[in-house]
């Protein structure tokens, strides 16, 4: 008996440690629609997080398949951050399955980062019809893509957070402070390093890239897509590879779930060149944080335009990062 | 601006100024002087009053007209704080239509070319069916849904041909999605949860036409009777996804489905479902299922029973999920009915059926796929235990838009009735569309 009892105090010791870390880290389980949010959750939760991502980040926001293993991870979550407007239309069926009470659409956890958001392109009343492709409804749904409208998200999910763990709220809102620090660095920072792009005029693939262009003062010449989401035909590609040329524009921005043999296509008869952007955190292989998605995006848009110009080599472009 | 102003102001004292010297020529007293005096005073402190809002008020345009252009340049103040220079975001989710309910219209128009000259069904257009969808919350935590169809009816295929429209409530129930202990609860009328191909309303098909298994066993449009369903969510060590769906329906309902037949049966028939879900990889997916559904004895008939079993494995293109995707899906049924003979004995009837089909898709909006059929007629009216049918049907998908699809389905059938051998080749050409609202689906189904 008493040689037994060294072995049984350290069981215990070791069972006690063993539970420690439930104790430890009683974090708040996030589930967000895409990686993106997940990031910029994980920047304000810190370790008192864990997050989730339903989305990959290749994927098209608007096409997800809403898989029953999804519902899985919202059953445990307790905060389930996701764009709202009808950026998702997965969505609402997705947490009818869920059957969590605190994540449907007006709950506790169910977090809408379009709150505050500034949108573009609100279509007026009597322009909503199938007839301009697949539009939405209440204004363009990439506002992430923004780095300035990050603060406004990241001022959302800290007081999301904060509402779970009152306890820590001062560490949250300093999160969301230094975020909000290191996004003004960033946004300053990026804006004058493309300065020798300002006011230049691009094409891009989706109706992806409005707040992205206008922070960083480009312009749309025009879309790929004739109209959002839908195929453009070999006459508009035509078209369009005409006017580009026209107009001296020659940038073809891309997103990874568009058709990337089509933007090729546009850029070959341009005599342009196509130049893919990450829209989404992990769309493309090393993009891991919402400030490399912006360092990614104005370096890939700079090295297009200097090679355009015939002053640089290996910029990264589809072909070379895909 | 302000020297306009100042300009107007000065005109005016010296309007009054004016007025008050040519009072002064006519009457010269003291008192209308001072009468006078008083009066000019208080216009003054009037104009000035006046003065003073102006200039409030032209200073609020100006700061105004900062605020505005300072927006304009989209600088980082006006878009992080939000100030009220655009709609702001946050007032909604999905595409509702304010309090009315989401409304679809669906459209299933086709036509056929067969080699079956007697089937008056085949070598025509139809317009096979026409569905409303209207959804809509009724609680925080219930949504109602009513969905209603209309058919074209051909009455006797091998007579003369006379359509009718059938007019009929194809869903409507109150639907309790979120319950404690992660249950939920529908009441209405609902298609059974009896595998996979019977959730499916006609223009959601995957091929033009519906298994003929499904067709024997549930029906020709599938089973879809009045009931109550309650669904669990079970909680289990491995954390997968394990849903158990048990459903109470009426049996006198189903008057096309073989197994709840007729008016004389007796209520209620009993099905259950229970569901395995498994994530393969990163992009891929596996469903198991098993069915069963239950009718008690009715006329001559004793207790029948159908067991199912279902599998659908989905797979996505890491790299190019929206265009290159695999679907592999099969359901098997198996029935037992007994029914007395006219001498009083027990004839026993077994029968089987089973459908797989294997889907590529090669192109954004382009799907290409086959399917296997194979079924016995369980429990016919006229009970001819060795009637069977075998298809093949290769067919081919292709959206032109999110909102209209295109399908070509050629069907290789072979018909084993009344020990007589027969087939039949058609082709099946089905345009759906819809119109309203996004509707929602089964993850499986492509959109």
């Amino acid at each position: 008996m008493n040689q037994s009892s060294p072995s049984r105090k350290i069981l215990a010791v070791v069972l006690f440690a063993a539970m420690m870390p439930s104790f430890a880290t009683a974090e708040v389980r996030v589930v967000t629609t895409n990686p993106t949010l997940a990031d910029l959750t994980r920047q304000i939760g810190g370790d008192q997080v864990r997050v989730e991502s339903l989305m990959r980040g290749p994927e098209n926001p608007h096409n997800v398949i809403p898989k029953p293993s999804f519902v899985m991870k919202l059953r445990k979550a307790d905060l389930f951050v996701h764009l709202g407007l009808d950026a998702e239309p997965w969505v609402p069926n997705l947490l009818r399955s869920a059957r969590q009470a605190r994540l449907l659409s007006g709950g506790r956890g169910n977090i809408d980062t379009s709150l505050g958001i500034v949108l573009l392109e609100v279509p007026s009343q009597g322009e909503l019809t199938r007839a301009l492709g697949d539009i939405h409804v209440y204004g363009n749904t990439h506002y992430v893509l923004d780095p300035l409208n990050g603060i406004v998200i990241g001022r959302t999910i800290a007081r999301a957070l904060t509402r779970v763990e009152p306890e820590h709220a001062s560490l949250f809102d300093e999160r969301a402070r230094e975020l909000e620090r290191d996004l003004r660095a960033l946004t300053e920072k990026l804006t004058q390093a493309m300065e020798p792009l300002a006011g230049a005029r691009v094409v891009t693939y989706h109706r992806t890239w409005p707040y992205f262009l206008k922070r960083f003062k480009l312009q749309k010449l025009d879309e790929v897509e004739p109209k959002p989401g839908i195929a453009p035909g070999p006459r508009h590609i035509a078209q369009l590879a005409k006017e580009m040329e026209r107009s001296g524009v020659g940038l073809v921005i891309v997103e990874t779930f568009s058709n990337q043999r089509t933007a090729q296509r546009v850029a070959d008869l341009s005599k342009g060149r196509t130049v893919l952007l990450a829209q989404e955190v992990n769309a493309v292989p090393g993009v891991e944080t919402y400030q490399a998605l912006f360092e990614y995006n104005t370096e890939a848009l700079l090295a297009a335009h200097r090679e355009l110009n015939g002053a640089s080599t290996n910029p990264p472009t589809a072909e070379t990062t895909r | 601006m302000r020297s306009a102003l100042a300009l107007g102001t000065a005109l005016a004292v010296c309007c009054i100024g004016f007025e008050v010297i040519a009072a002064e020529a006519e009457e010269p007293s003291v008192a209308t002087l001072m009468e006078n005096v008083k009066r000019l005073a208080e216009r003054v402190e009037e104009m000035e009053r006046s003065r003073a809002e102006d200039q409030r008020r032209i200073r609020e345009l100006e700061e105004k007209f900062e605020t505005d252009r300072y927006a304009d340049e989209s600088d980082e103040a006006s878009v992080v704080e939000a100030e009220a220079t655009g709609p702001v975001g946050g007032a909604a989710t999905g595409q509702g239509n304010l309090l009315n309910p989401a409304i679809t219209a669906f459209l299933d128009m086709g036509g056929s070319w067969s080699s079956d000259k007697d089937n008056k069904a085949r070598n025509r257009f139809t317009l096979r069916e026409a569905e409303l969808d209207f959804r809509a919350a009724v609680s925080p935590r219930a949504d109602g849904v009513l969905v209603i169809a209309i058919g074209e009816e051909i009455k006797d295929p091998f007579g003369d041909v006379e359509t009718d429209w059938e007019f009929e409530v194809e869903e409507g129930y109150l639907d309790v999605h979120t319950l404690p202990w992660d249950l939920a609860l529908k009441a209405g009328k609902f298609r059974a949860s009896f595998g996979r191909n019977n959730l499916l309303h006609t223009h959601d098909l995957p091929q033009v036409t519906r298994p003929l298994a499904v067709q024997a066993f549930l029906g020709p449009e599938g089973l879809a009777t009045v009931g109550a369903s309650l669904s669990w969510l079970v909680p289990n060590p491995w954390d997968r996804y394990v849903e158990l769906a048990a459903q109470v329906v009426n049996a006198d309902g189903g008057s096309e489905s073989p197994i709840l037949i007729g008016p004389g049966a007796k209520n209620p028939a009993v099905l259950s479902h229970l569901k395995l879900f498994q994530d393969v990889g990163d992009t891929g997916s596996l469903e198991l299922g098993t069915s069963f559904l239950y009718s008690r004895a009715s006329g001559d008939f004793d207790d029948s029973y159908v067991l199912g079993a279902d599998a659908t494995y989905m797979w996505r293109d890491p790299q190019k999920p929206d265009f290159r995707s695999l679907l592999l899906q099969g359901e098997f049924f198996w029935s037992r009915s007994d029914f007395l003979d006219q001498f009083g004995g027990i004839i026993r009837d077994d029968n089987w059926g089973v459908y797989v089909f294997g889907q590529y898709q090669f192109a954004q909006n382009w799907y290409a796929g086959i399917r296997y059929d194979y079924t016995d007629f369980p429990n016919l009216e006229v009970r001819h235990q060795t009637d069977s049918d075998w298809a093949i049907s290769p067919y081919v998908t292709w959206y032109l838009y999110e909102a209209l699809r295109l399908r070509l389905e050629y069907q290789h059938l072979d018909r084993d009735q009344m020990g007589r051998d027969d087939t039949e080749d058609a082709i099946f050409l089905g345009l759906t569309f819809y119109i309203g609202a996004h509707p929602p689906h089964p993850y499986w189904v492509n959109r």
